[in-house]
C-alpha cells in the first residue's frame, strides 16, 4: 500500500541579503493513512518550514525549493503550480498555525471565515456553510456556537481562537491535518485542552495528524512516531517509545534530559545543551550538530551522517553511534562543558 | 456612538480654544504691528494710537481676547486691516471655492495615481517595475509644487500651447496647477499604499487563508484590502483639508486666487483678524477631517467599534 504521504529528500532553502539560509536539508519520511506524527525540534530547526512546503505556502522569493519530493497519495505537491492547489489546501490538507492571535483575520467574523472554507472547497452554499460552522464550532466546544459565528477574533481568548482555528481546519473534512505548534502561545492548562481535542477528533474523524512541536511532553501525549530535527535535518526517527525510553543521537538525548520535571529539587541544576543553535547560513559540512556534540570526531565535522538503523523502524543520524551507546551520560553531562571549552 | 461623537465635538472645542488662545498671544507677539505696513512713510505716534484705539489694541491683553473670543463665537471674526470691505468669514469663503476645486482635485489625483502605483509595486514587489516606482516616489516627492508648476507652465504652455498657463477661466485652466499640485504628493501615497499591502500580504491571517484553498484573487479582494485600507484611509483622509485650504505656491505660479496668499500675507502684513480667522477655519477643518476619519476607522475595523461600544 502507498502510504499517505511519502517525503522525500525536501531541500528548502531562503536567498536573503546575508546569505542562503539552508532552512531544509533533504528530510525523508513517509506517514501511513491514519497515523500521528510529531516532529520536534527548537526554533529554526526547519520543522514549520518543511510543512509549508506541503502546501505550497513558502514564500518565493525569497524561499525556494531546491530539491525532493512530496507525494500525497502519489500526487507531488512540489510540483504543483499556483492555480493547481484548489482541492488540496484546506480540503485534503489543512494547517493549523502557531499564533492564534494573527493566524485570524481581525475584520472578518469567524462564521465568515470558516464559512469561507467551505463555500470554497465543497461548494456549499452560504447558508449550508453556516450550518457546517456551527457544527464544527460545537465540536471543537465553542458555547453558543450560533451566536458566536458574528464575533471577532478579538473576542474570544488566545484558547478559543486556537479551537477556531482547529474548526476552519476540520471543516473540510480534510485528510491530513497539520498541526504548527498550535500550543506554543497558549496557558498550560489550555495546551492540555487543545491536545485533548484534537486526539479525540483524529479519532472521531479518521485524521492523519502531524504535529509539530518543540515540547516533548506534547508529543509523548499524542504520537506514536517522532522525527527529531536539528538543523534542518532529521536527526533521529521511530516509535516514541524507544526513542523515548533509549534514544540513540547525542542531540535527543541532551534534548530529552533538558526537560525538566514538574517536581524540580532546587539545588539541581536545569541541564541544557551547551553551545548555540547552528547558523543556517554557514551550516558545518558535517553532521549539524558536531559542534556542539561532546562526541564530536573529526568525521563529524567532514561528512555528513546519513541515517542508520538502529531498531526497528528507528533510525539515527550519528557517526558515532556506538561511542554513544557505551557512554550515554557524555552526552548529559559533558555536552555543556564541551561546548563551553569550545567557546573559551 | 452619537455619545462618542459629542464627546469628540467637546475635545475639539477645547482644542480650538487653546488654539485661538495661543495663535491670538502668538501673533501679538510678534514685533510690529498692522500700523507698521508702509515703512517709508512711517505712521505718526498719533496715528498709531489713533489706529489701537480704533481696532481696540491698546485695551489689555486678557480683554482683547475676550471681546475678540465673545465675537469669534457668534461667527464674527471681524474685518481684515488689509480689505475692510469685506469680513473675514466672507473672505474666506470667496476664496475657498477655487481652494476647494485646485486643492481637491489634486488630492484625487494624487490618491488616484499613488494607490494605483502602490498597488503595482505591492503586487510585484521587488521586480524592477516595483524598483521604479519606488524610485519615481522618491524622487517626485521631493520636486517642490512650485518648480514642476514652473516646468508645467512653461513647455506646456508657452512652447506648446495646449493649456493656458494661468488664470481662472474653465476646467482647462485647471489641469496645469492640478498636476503641479498633485503629483509630488503621489510619491507618499505610492510608498505608503505599497507599504500597507505588503504587510497585509505576508500577515499570518493571509497565509491563513491561503491554507484554507482561497483563491489568490479572492484573498486578495476580501483579506488584505480590507485590513490594508484602515491604515491607508488615516493617512489619506487628512490629505484633503490640508490641500484644500490651499498653496501660496500653486496660487502665485499660475495667477490662481485662492485661500493660500491671503493666509501668508495675513501674517506678514500683521493682519490679526484675518490670522486668526484663516486659523480657526482651517484648525476646525482638520479636526473634523480626522472625527471624519475615526468614525469611518470604527466602520472598517471592529476592533475600534466595539472597545468604543463598551466603554
Amino acid at each position: 500500500m502507498t502510504p499517505l504521504l511519502d517525503v522525500q529528500q525536501v531541500e528548502v532553502a531562503f536567498y536573503t541579503k546575508d546569505g542562503v539560509v539552508r532552512a531544509v536539508n533533504g528530510i525523508s519520511y513517509t506517514l501511513e493513512k491514519g497515523d500521528t506524527l510529531g516532529i520536534v525540534g527548537e526554533s529554526g530547526s526547519g520543522k514549520s518550514v518543511s510543512l509549508l512546503a506541503m502546501l505550497g505556502l513558502i514564500p518565493t522569493p525569497p524561499g525556494k525549493i531546491m530539491g525532493g519530493k512530496i507525494l500525497y497519495e502519489g500526487k507531488d505537491l512540489l510540483q504543483l503550480k499556483r492555480d493547481q492547489w484548489s482541492g488540496i489546501r484546506g480540503k485534503q490538507i489543512a494547517m493549523i498555525f502557531q499564533d492564534p492571535m494573527t493566524s485570524l483575520n481581525p475584520v472578518m467574523t469567524i462564521g465568515n471565515q470558516i464559512d469561507e472554507a467551505t463555500i470554497v472547497n465543497l461548494g456549499l452554499t452560504s447558508k449550508q456553510a453556516r450550518q457546517r460552522t456551527v457544527e464544527v464550532l460545537t465540536q471543537v466546544g465553542i458555547p453558543r456556537a450560533a451566536e458566536r459565528c458574528n464575533d471577532f477574533p478579538h473576542q474570544f481568548s488566545g484558547g478559543m481562537r486556537q479551537r477556531v482555528m482547529i474548526a476552519m481546519g476540520i471543516s473540510c473534512n480534510p485528510q491530513l491535518l497539520i498541526a504548527d505548534e498550535p500550543t506554543t502561545a497558549l496557558d498550560v492548562t489550555i495546551q492540555a485542552q487543545i491536545i485533548e481535542l484534537v486526539k479525540r477528533l483524529q479519532k472521531q474523524m479518521g485524521m492523519t495528524v502531524i504535529w509539530v512541536t518543540h515540547d516533548l511532553g506534547v508529543v509523548a501525549r499524542l504520537t506514536k512516531k517522532i522525527i527529531v530535527m536539528y538543523g534542518g535535518s532529521i536527526m533521529e526517527s521511530g516509535p516514541i517509545k524507544p526513542i523515548y525510553a533509549r534514544p540513540k543521537h547525542p542531540y535527543t538525548i541532551g534534548l530529552l534530559a533538558s526537560v525538566p520535571g514538574a517536581t524540580i529539587n532546587r539545588s539541581d541544576e536545569l541541564h541544557y545543551i551547551g553551545g548555540n543553535p547552528p547558523d543556517m547560513i554557514r551550516l558545518p559540512a558535517g553532521c549539524a550538530f558536531a559542534p556542539r556534540c561532546a562526541y564530536q570526531t573529526e568525521q563529524c565535522l567532514r561528512e555528513k551522517p546519513g541515517l542508520i538503523e538502529v531498531g526497528k523502524d528507528h533510525t539515527a543520524a550519528c557517526w558515532n553511534l556506538k561511542t554513544v551507546e557505551q557512554n550515554p551520560v557524555l552526552a548529559k553531562s559533558e555536552s555543556r562543558r564541551a561546548a563551553g571549552s569550545q567557546r573559551g | 456612538m452619537i455619545s462618542y461623537i459629542i464627546r469628540r465635538l467637546l475635545g475639539i472645542a477645547v482644542t480650538i480654544i487653546f488654539l485661538s488662545l495661543g495663535t491670538f498671544a502668538l501673533s501679538r507677539t510678534v514685533p510690529g504691528g498692522p500700523w507698521m505696513k508702509n515703512a517709508e512713510i512711517p505712521m505718526s505716534d498719533k496715528e498709531v494710537a489713533a489706529f489701537k484705539e480704533k481696532y481696540g489694541l491698546d485695551k489689555p491683553f486678557f480683554v482683547q481676547y475676550g471681546i475678540w473670543f465673545w465675537n469669534a463665537i457668534r461667527l464674527d471674526f471681524g474685518r481684515p486691516f488689509t480689505a475692510p470691505e469685506l469680513t473675514v468669514t466672507q473672505l474666506i469663503f470667496k476664496q475657498l471655492p477655487y481652494s476647494i476645486t485646485i486643492g481637491g482635485l489634486a488630492a484625487c489625483l494624487a490618491i488616484f495615481i499613488g494607490v494605483i502605483l502602490g498597488m503595482i509595486g505591492a503586487a510585484r514587489s521587488n521586480s524592477t517595475l516595483d524598483n521604479v516606482i519606488v524610485s519615481y516616489s522618491v524622487v517626485v516627492g521631493t520636486i517642490p509644487s512650485f518648480v514642476l508648476g514652473f516646468l508645467l507652465a512653461y513647455f506646456l504652455a508657452a512652447k506648446l500651447h495646449w493649456l493656458p498657463a494661468g488664470g481662472w477661466g474653465g476646467p482647462r485652466n485647471w489641469v496645469l496647477p492640478v498636476i503641479a499640485y498633485g503629483i509630488p504628493y503621489t510619491g507618499g501615497v505610492a510608498l505608503w499604499t505599497r507599504q500597507c499591502l505588503l504587510e497585509a500580504m505576508t500577515s499570518d491571517y493571509v497565509r491563513t487563508a491561503y491554507a484554507k484553498g482561497v483563491k489568490e484573487r479572492m484573498v486578495m479582494a476580501k483579506h488584505v484590502l480590507r485590513n490594508a485600507l484602515i491604515p491607508m484611509i488615516t493617512s489619506f483622509l487628512p490629505m484633503f483639508p490640508g490641500m484644500m485650504t490651499g498653496s501660496i505656491f500653486i496660487e502665485r505660479v499660475f495667477g490662481l486666487p485662492g485661500l493660500g496668499q491671503y493666509f501668508v500675507q495675513s501674517s506678514s502684513n500683521r493682519d490679526y483678524p484675518l490670522v486668526l480667522g484663516i486659523t480657526m477655519f482651517w484648525a476646525i477643518l482638520i479636526a473634523l477631517t480626522y472625527l471624519l476619519t475615526d468614525i469611518l476607522y470604527g466602520v472598517i475595523d471592529p476592533r475600534v467599534r466595539l472597545t468604543e461600544k463598551r466603554s
